[in-house]
């Protein structure tokens, strides 16, 4: 019997598959996630991220395909996977009789106690959260401060945080970046779950693009933006046929004004898009690079052209 | 467990208050008004009950049920708390997990280092705790009323007919908590227990009038629930099926809980496979209870049929269990024997001076004389005629002496009004007729012929040492109970030569 408990990796999944009688929810997917490093798992709503984590926790049971968090199966040892989770989930809901101290005590106490209280107060001071509240009383962004302190608090060595700045300002979302990448700095790993663009570029080290319950790529959040993928405004002079630009290959005409004002999505080299249009006076030429959310989204767009074309096609991968 | 557990029960804390208190006022309200409904007008009752018609008469029930403290608090309270607390109990057992994971809570607890088993099993427990400490505040509620207000009430006995109401109400509870986990939502788990609950209440109600419910009833967790009547007569088998339904229950329960999936909110979806599985598990938890009543634990005291009545009787005359014999007889029927026992009882009276004649072969053929000799050797009878109050026997006094000269049996309409004179007349039948069983140690060939049944009355025919007799029936409370007329009855055949 192969000892995964000191594997590299903090979360293995093999061929993971979650179907809700007719609805497939997960469709083989398949993740590593090494120990130590932010991961960011990256999909509109629906595409199966609060399904794989909730797999991770065995709240909910694969209906084929294997999961290993820190080496152990969760299926066959539940309680030692959670004992070694700090969790958030995406729908964060309390018990709105409790205040907040209350609920972070229920909660330590499931633990089996042993939080540190000064943490948790400094964590909830970072976070201006004032615990003495009932829950009942606090705005959706304090009841996730205190999902993310009870995630927290206990220094697990994994934290898997679903949405973790949803419903939070942008002080506070920077704040929760912050704790993640401590947290990553003092060894834990981050499995960070998010629709949001902008803040898996900030806190991810690698991330996992996932749709339709299928992950589509996995790949370090800097290769996404060092992608040449790039916006080009063109103003033609003389007017030029949009077929001429639609035939240049990694050429994407996204908008087009009287033949003569084009945009243009280019991925790849400038080179092939320059030859062709020699033939035409060119009066301006501006590029600017994308973000990840427009890599993320010109992605997607491709993707939905694919995937009607080819529902099974299999994840690429770059390390 | 013990922090889930703690959890919960703290979270069960205004339930435990609000039904504690709720179930303890009504029980104090029915202790108190004990005095004021029964005590003041128990004759006017039991002639009210006995001018009913039969069919009436059967939904109503043996009338000594609830002239007694224990009848009284059966039929006044513990028939109806287990609809009131049963409510509880459901909402109880539907919400105890179904709530939390339509709220979206249980995704965050479940993800904490406790087992599926712990969770489960930690609430399951803990709504099982708070049932026991409402159930025990009504009990100490009712106990302190009733040591208050003078009532006659075991505090013991009226522990046991808690029991049997925690034991009822779990069952519910469990039941709830079962369909909570097989049905999408919270709301339709309570409403299908609700409506089992109901349904048992009325199926038990209507039963005596309806016949033809009695097949029913009879697999209806309600049927093994005694309420008040397990203070006098507790039987342990109906209470181990209500528990081992519970626990069959609360274990298929166990079992589909750590087998299904956490669900968050929106994810309330009726899977077929569930809803079988869950429907599968509560039948066999069902079948098992049949089995098991089929085989030992039928409820005692309950006889669907007048030959099973019969044989009742005559199994507790054989084994001299005389306070089930005295329960197999209709009121009319005990009222009419306790008459005669007080009659026996006077006439055999040592101290007294013979009555002006000398006539008592109505009865057994044995002259006065011989008869108060024979009763001497009868220990205990005159010791069980402490029970009547002597002085209120002087009104009546003239008719027992003419009915000792006139060489007739008295009638029913006497023997009844003779009867009053008795403090307890369950007891006294019970003592004398346990004095008169040590005059013959022969065994009494008695048979039973040609029932017919007509509706909630039968009758058939008596054959005893030789003289047949024709005996009525009355179905009473679902129970049929025996009319037996006193030897000597315009019907019978005098024996010959005894």
């Amino acid at each position: 019997m192969v000892d995964h408990a000191d594997s590299e990796l903090a979360i293995e999944i093999r061929g993971l598959t979650k179907s809700y009688d007719a609805l497939q929810a997960l469709q083989g997917v398949d993740l590593e996630v090494r120990r130590g490093e932010v991961f960011g798992f990256l999909g509109p709503n629906g595409a199966g991220k609060t399904t794989t984590i909730r797999c991770m926790l065995d709240l909910i049971r694969p209906s084929a395909g294997s999961i290993r968090v820190l080496g152990v199966d969760p299926q066959k040892d539940p309680v030692k996977v959670r004992a070694q989770v700090g969790y958030l989930p995406g729908e964060l809901n309390l018990d709105d009789n409790l205040t907040s101290r209350g609920v972070l005590r229920l909660l330590d106490t499931l633990r089996g106690g042993g939080a540190n209280w000064k943490f948790v107060e400094e964590l909830a001071r970072r976070l201006d959260l004032d615990m003495g509240r009932s829950i009942k009383n606090l705005s959706k962004g304090n009841k996730q401060k205190v999902g993310l302190i009870q995630a927290f608090m206990h220094h697990p060595p994994l934290l898997l945080l679903d949405e973790p700045t949803g419903g939070l300002d942008p002080l506070m979302q920077r704040e929760v970046l912050r704790l993640t990448a401590e947290a990553r700095d003092e060894g834990a790993t981050v499995f960070f779950s998010s629709h949001i663009l902008s803040e898996v570029q900030a806190a991810t080290d690698r991330l996992a693009v996932v749709r339709r319950g299928r992950i589509v790529e996995i790949a370090p959040t800097q290769s996404f933006l060092q992608r040449s993928l790039r916006r080009v405004r063109l103003e033609f002079g003389t007017a030029c046929p949009r077929e001429v630009l639609a035939a240049v290959e990694g050429v994407k005409v996204l908008e087009e004004s009287e033949r003569l004002h084009y945009r243009l999505q280019v991925e790849g080299d400038l080179d092939p898009l320059l030859k062709a249009i020699t033939d035409y006076r060119v009066k301006d030429i501006a590029t600017e690079a994308a973000s990840l959310e427009e890599v993320f989204l010109a992605y997607y767009s491709d993707e939905e052209h694919a995937a009607a074309q080819n529902d099974h096609r299999g994840p690429s991968t770059t390390t | 467990m013990l922090a889930t557990l703690r959890y919960t029960l703290r979270r069960l804390l205004l339930s435990i208050v609000c039904w504690s208190g709720l179930l303890i006022g009504f029980g104090v309200l029915n202790v108190v008004g004990f005095d004021y409904v029964v005590r003041e007008s128990i004759d006017p009752l039991l002639e009210l009950v006995e001018s009913l018609p039969p069919p009436l008469k059967a939904l109503v029930g043996d009338p000594n049920d609830f002239i007694t403290p224990e009848g009284f608090l059966h039929a006044k309270f513990f028939l109806t708390a287990p609809l009131l607390l049963g409510i509880g109990g459901v909402l109880m057992g539907s919400g105890l997990i179904a709530v939390d994971e339509e709220k979206g809570r249980l995704d965050l607890i479940a993800a904490y280092p406790i087992s599926r088993a712990g969770l489960f099993w930690g609430r399951s427990t803990a709504m099982l705790a708070a049932l026991t400490v409402i159930v025990l505040l009504v009990w100490v509620g009712l106990a302190t009323s009733a040591i208050a207000t003078g009532l006659d009430l075991h505090v013991g006995a009226l522990a046991l007919s808690c029991l049997t109401l925690w034991a009822a109400v779990a069952a519910f509870a469990a039941a709830a908590l079962l369909f909570s986990l097989v049905l999408p939502s919270r709301i339709l788990a309570a409403g299908a227990a609700g409506s089992l609950l109901l349904v048992c209440v009325i199926v038990e109600n209507f039963a005596p009038t309806m016949p033809f419910l009695d097949p029913v009833a009879a697999v209806l967790p309600l049927h093994f629930y005694q309420g008040g009547k397990a203070m006098t007569e507790f039987a342990a088998a109906p209470l181990l099926v209500l528990l081992l339904m519970t626990v069959a229950q609360l274990g298929v329960a166990g079992y589909l809980f750590l087998r299904r999936d956490i669900r968050v909110i929106g994810e309330g979806v009726l899977e077929v496979r569930r809803v079988s599985l869950g429907a599968a598990g509560w039948i066999g938890a069902y079948a098992l209870m049949v089995l098991i009543v089929g085989a030992v634990a039928e409820p005692r005291g309950v006889h669907r049929t007048p030959e099973e009545a019969f044989a009742a009787a005559q199994q507790a005359v054989e084994q001299k269990q005389w306070d089930q014999f005295v329960a197999c007889l209709t009121p009319s029927a005990r009222d009419r024997w306790t008459g005669l026992m007080i009659v026996l009882g006077e006439l055999s009276r040592p101290d007294d001076s013979p009555p002006p004649a000398d006539n008592a072969a109505w009865l057994t053929g044995f002259s006065r004389s011989q008869l108060q000799s024979l009763l001497k050797g009868a220990s205990g009878f005159h010791e069980a005629m402490r029970h009547v109050d002597r002085a209120q026997l002087e009104p009546y006094r003239d008719e027992i002496n003419a009915t000792l000269a006139g060489g007739g049996p008295p009638s029913d309409d006497t023997l009844r009004r003779i009867a009053r004179a008795a403090e307890d007349r369950n007891a006294l039948l019970r003592d004398s007729l346990a004095a008169l069983a040590k005059l013959t140690q022969n065994r009494i060939e008695v048979s039973l012929e040609d029932v017919e049944v007509d509706g909630a009355v039968a009758t058939g025919t008596l054959s005893l040492m030789g003289t047949t007799q024709t005996v009525g029936f009355q179905r009473l409370g679902g129970d049929w109970k025996i009319d037996l007329p006193v030897p000597g009855a315009s019907s019978t055949q005098p024996p010959q030569g005894l």
